[in-house]
């Protein structure tokens, strides 16, 4: 019994040194994925009573939201990587006559284990990893409450395994079901065929480049606003894949590439050939790059651009505010307000419009039943009622019905200051007296006459300025981070994509070799094909991702020409460092090669 | 004219040995001796293994001897720059092998002209080599065809094509027969018979004694 145990394990543990390639692509595919979600999870647990990290926390889950999609779709890549990995034995094994119960039993130690163990011992030990990590940045802008840590540190490895093992059972279970009416000969044989010789479904052949050239236009069509900038995104990247995915696109783009020059021939059929094998791969590695400058670079750029001490004076124009039950000193200089909900449960801080004449300083007229609504949130939500008529408002015992007489962004006294006092309601003086209970008193003004207590909350201007200034650096530091992996995980995939394809290219290389390939063209090839694989769609994710953040930024507000020039730099930085990770690719490949011919 | 001179060539594949934990020598050819004339058609025959296609690809420039030494025209073979061994393979050395070595991806007519293009030769001119030889082996109208798309002979024909177009002086020819039926054998050796007529040296290593006969010389190993 020891003995079977024990070579099961030697089993696993040689299958894992033979797939190391798989258990890196693991590790850099999970660490953001892990990282971005203790990061949530911290700024979820510890910041519940602080105020102003409700962004930070949202920030996260959009985050989250969108790496778990892409991240999920790369593991599923690389699963099936590693299954193309392991199709030829199969192949043969079933060639030798093995019985389906036998095989499955094979797939599970092959796969199913070894998967397993790769999969949970990544996720521990990176979730491990990105916690740490995690915790000490968070640490330096803000206290973490060390009684959540434990709890915080098992919930996000339990998350992290439970998505790692759901896709591991969803791939097996994707080969399972594909497997059942099919001859497993020809199944595992197809597997690793080339896909170019591959029957293509006539109607696909002419619908592919048609979708991908209308999702084009409709780029361009959405571009056109700001508010679309985000559909725009996402129907570039669908375009890209069915134009990158048909064959009809690239005949005749390699095509057109061979009548210039006929020495094209051996690499541009690189192109159709390989864009046909690796279509799967040329989208991550386009998404990924996407994904870099288009999400990541955002929150860089809106970090950027808004840090500036001129924007957080115009965010909040006093130094101190005051609000709360207590009645103020100086009554002369305090407005009443009390609070209410809307029919949506947004909480609604009610002034008179004799308070909003004082603080505005003009004049303006209500009557009954009608009200200004105004909310001191974010300038894009110009209309923060989107041209609703009516307003059911609830008070403390009864509710009413309201007459919107309008509706703005503005800021009065500072925005993000309490979510009490977000979203304002302004109504007659008369109906204010009537209706309002439990009164609070709110002051503002640039010295302070006031001390922080229990009925009184006092709001200074320089500490939360401070506060957003670090959770800024810090979520910008973080998106530096996961930037960089991103990048890295991008360069893992195209190194196992190399090794997974090696046996196939080789062939063509070993011929060359025959046929007395020149050293230099050999080189000049092989790095051509890199070039076309690899580096043509990392360009063109990170060209389309560049050019749809600016063109947001160009409707929405500008760039000022500092941040445009380091954001092209840093663009351009980001190539350059790619371009160098596959050329140290191209270079071990060719080792690799020139010790399978035999010339080492 | 003596073109090729073989002297104490031998071949040794070294293993490791996992049972006995010692290395393992395996000799395949040891100490041969051979000489090939100009416009000569040999054929090398023997049992499997005993290091036909070794010897081929050793005369061919792409196996490196473990002793000995192979001469072309009094050039040593492996002594010389790489740069020259790729200039003896591409311009000197025509091959065949069994299996085609076709690259499925691209068509016929691109298959042939890929040692032009490594031979940095002109479009135009490689183009016109290029319609001559598929005319000469009956295969015109399969130019723009995938490999896949056609039958054995048909793709051991593409090879010879690809093989003869930039008029090598030796074609080296692996079983070039191995996996076709009679009628394709008979075309195909006829072709090298023509091949040969062309002042061209054709060694041919194939375990098909029927073959030999047309050959001016056997080599037995």
């Amino acid at each position: 019994m020891n003995k079977i145990c024990k070579s099961k394990i030697v089993h696993v543990l040689r299958d894992l040194r033979e797939n190391m390639c798989v258990f890196i692509s693991f590790i850099l595919a999970i660490f953001p994925l892990s990282f971005v979600l203790n990061s949530y999870l911290l700024a979820a647990r510890n910041m519940d009573e602080n105020r102003g990290s409700e962004n930070i926390e949202t920030v996260f889950l959009y985050v989250l939201i969108f790496l778990l999609i892409g991240l999920m779709l790369i593991l599923i890549y690389i699963l099936n990587s590693y299954i193309k990995i392991k199709a030829p034995k199969y192949s043969l094994l079933f060639i030798l006559g093995i019985k389906k119960k036998e095989f499955w039993k094979i797939l599970f130690k092959d796969y199913f284990a070894t998967s397993l163990l790769m999969g949970t011992v990544s996720a521990i030990t990176i979730n491990f990893v990105s916690f740490c990590m995690a915790s000490i940045m968070w640490n330096r802008s803000n206290e973490i409450v060390l009684a959540h840590i434990w709890k915080i540190y098992f919930i996000g490895t339990g998350i992290v395994c439970f998505i790692l093992v759901l896709l591991i059972f969803v791939t097996a279970g994707i080969v399972f079901y594909y497997s059942l009416d099919k001859k497993m000969i020809d199944f595992w044989e197809n597997i690793n065929k080339n896909i170019i010789f591959e029957y293509e479904n006539k109607l696909l052949y002419y619908i592919k480049p048609i979708i991908g050239i209308i999702a084009e236009i409709a780029v361009l069509v959405f571009c056109l606003n700001y508010k679309t900038i985000y559909y725009a995104a996402i129907l570039q990247v669908i375009s890209f894949y069915f134009i990158v995915s048909s064959t009809e696109c690239l005949r005749w783009i390699s095509r057109s590439n061979r009548k210039d020059n006929y020495k094209n021939i051996i690499s541009s059929h690189a192109l159709m050939y390989q864009y046909k094998l690796n279509s799967k791969l040329i989208v991550v590695i386009y998404l990924l790059s996407f994904i870099v400058t288009f999400v990541i670079g955002g929150f860089i750029l809106s970090d950027l651009s808004g840090n500036t001490n001129k924007n957080y004076y115009v965010k909040y124009p006093y130094e101190y505010v005051v609000y709360g039950e207590r009645a103020l000193n100086d009554n002369q200089e305090s407005y009443p307000f009390f609070q209410g909900k809307t029919e949506e449960g947004k909480i609604v801080a009610i002034f008179s419009v004799s308070s909003y004449e004082k603080i505005t300083r003009k004049k303006f007229f209500i009557s009954e039943k009608e009200l200004l609504y105004i909310s001191q949130l974010e300038p894009e939500e110009f209309k923060p009622l989107a041209d609703k008529q009516e307003l059911k408002i609830f008070f403390d015992k009864e509710e009413e019905n309201y007459i919107v007489k309008d509706s703005s962004w503005e800021i009065l006294f500072g925005e993000n200051i309490s979510s009490e006092l977000e979203n304002i309601l302004i109504i007659n003086d008369t109906e204010f007296e009537s209706k309002a209970t439990k009164i609070k008193n709110l002051w503002f003004g640039n010295v302070n006459k006031y001390k922080q207590g229990k009925l009184l909350h006092v709001w200074n201007r320089t500490e939360a300025v401070k506060k957003e200034k670090d959770e800024s650096s810090y979520l910008s530091s973080l998106m530096y981070i996961i930037g960089a992996f991103l990048i890295l995980e991008g360069q893992g995939i195209v190194l196992m994509k190399q090794l997974v394809n090696h046996f196939t290219t080789k062939r063509k290389y070993e011929l060359l070799y025959i046929l007395g390939i020149t050293k230099k063209d050999k080189k000049k090839y092989f790095f051509a094909e890199i070039r076309k694989i690899a580096f043509l769609p990392t360009v063109l994710g990170s060209v389309t991702g560049a050019l749809l953040l600016e063109i947001n930024y160009f409707y929405q507000e500008g760039l000022r020409g500092e941040v445009f020039i380091f954001y092209t730099l840093l663009c351009v930085a980001l190539l350059l460092m790619q371009y160098g990770g596959y050329y140290c690719i191209t270079l071990l490949m060719m080792k690799l090669y020139k010790h399978d011919l035999g010339l080492v | 004219m003596e073109l090729y001179t073989v002297s104490e060539l031998s071949k040794c594949y070294e293993n490791w040995n996992i049972r006995l934990r010692k290395k393992n020598e395996t000799y395949v050819i040891k100490n041969l001796n051979l000489t090939i004339n100009e416009n000569e058609f040999i054929c090398i025959i023997g049992k499997s293994g005993v290091g036909k296609t070794t010897l081929l690809k050793m005369l061919g420039g792409i196996e490196k001897p473990s002793g000995g030494g192979v001469f072309y025209r009094n050039m040593e073979l492996y002594k010389c720059s790489e740069v020259k061994m790729e200039e003896y393979r591409r311009k000197e050395i025509g091959f065949i092998f069994q299996d085609y070595k076709l690259l499925d991806e691209i068509t016929v007519r691109e298959n042939i002209l890929i040692p032009q293009i490594l031979d940095g030769a002109k479009r135009e001119v490689a183009e016109n080599k290029m319609d001559n030889l598929v005319k000469l082996l009956g295969i015109k109208e399969k130019k723009f065809f995938y490999p896949y798309e056609l039958s054995g002979g048909e793709k051991q024909r593409v090879a010879i094509c690809r093989a003869l177009i930039n008029n090598p002086n030796v074609i080296l020819a692996d079983e070039p027969t191995g996996n076709l039926d009679s009628y394709n054998t008979e075309l195909i050796l006829k072709i090298l018979i023509q091949i040969k007529k062309r002042k061209k040296t054709i060694i041919l290593v194939t375990h098909d004694k029927e073959i030999c006969k047309y050959a001016d010389r056997v080599i037995y190993l």
